[in-house]
């Protein structure tokens, strides 16, 4: 009980019981975060999901319009790693998820979003590449 | 201090509404790449492709859960914004704590773990890709 207002504490309460909230990974252990945390976490990793989204609607695109228009066939060879690296990045999503929220209830300091570098790195190597084979098609004309 | 009303009860409003965006986009991803196929011809990818939007609109189905789950507490956040109008920060920050202690005790039916359809959103991604390579391969080998 908080002695000055009466009221019970947070750290009065025994911890809940975790066995229903997946994965274990992460609920089996700690103590519960503020909510406010928790919840911008999930929120991150969602925009981290949509990102993901994004580049595989991207990919699609690209492979739809080059079925469509007649663009050259690597551009849907392209558009192919667009999306395997939208579907990585998903499953990256998830698992930093995780890592995040295990920080948060064990009170640590929380992970550097290194696939943010990635995610960097990988947009400029394909766009590098597409201006590259679009130079090379023009040059062959 | 006061602080801007509704703090909490936006919180879970944002993060649903977050939700529904995500399962919006997981959805209409596939659509382009049906049409895709059927105008290359290319039936097996077409059929292919159809039971993958199924599979992906029953997946995002499991994220309908979290939202109701989010959309649930929004409601109880706001009774308790009433209240926290005449408070003081730190009766309002354990208020908060004591709304998320709740949260925990419900039956084990109801998901509270984002967990489970983040893991389905991200299979979703995966099978649109799956798909989406198909077609490229399709298309560069035609």
């Amino acid at each position: 009980m908080d002695g000055l207002t009466g009221e019970a504490g947070p750290g009065d309460r025994p911890e809940p019981p975790t066995q229903h909230r997946r994965p274990l990974s992460v609920y089996g252990h700690g103590e519960e975060p503020d909510p406010r945390f928790s919840l911008a976490n999930e929120r991150t990793a969602l925009a981290w999901m949509r990102t993901a989204l994004a580049l595989v609607g991207g990919g699609v695109a690209l492979i739809s319009v080059g079925s469509l228009a007649t663009l050259p066939k690597w551009s849907a060879l392209i558009g192919a790693a667009v999306c395997v690296g939208g579907a990585l990045l998903a499953w990256r999503a998830v698992t930093g998820w995780a890592r995040v929220e295990r920080a948060l209830r064990h009170s640590q300091r929380l992970p550097a979003p290194r696939a943010l570098a990635w995610l960097a790195g990988g947009v400029i190597l394909l766009a590098m590449l597409t201006l590259v084979l679009t130079i090379l098609q023009l040059l062959r004309r | 201090m006061t602080l801007g009303p509704g703090r909490d009860g936006l919180q879970h409003e944002r993060t649903a509404l977050a939700w529904q965006r995500t399962a919006v986009t997981a959805v209409v991803v596939l659509l382009p790449l049906l049409l895709v196929d059927a105008r290359l011809g290319a039936w097996p990818l077409v059929v292919l492709g159809s039971l993958s939007t199924l599979v992906a609109v029953g997946l995002v189905g499991r994220t309908f859960p979290r939202i109701r789950h989010l959309h649930g507490h929004h409601g109880r956040h706001e009774r308790h914004r009433g209240l926290a109008r005449h408070d003081r920060q730190d009766r309002h920050d354990r208020q908060d704590r004591h709304d998320w202690h709740d949260r925990q005790d419900q039956p084990a039916g109801e998901p509270s773990s984002p967990w489970p359809p983040m893991r389905a959103v991200a299979l979703v991604a995966t099978l649109t890709t799956a798909e989406a390579v198909a077609t490229a391969l399709t298309v560069a080998l035609s």
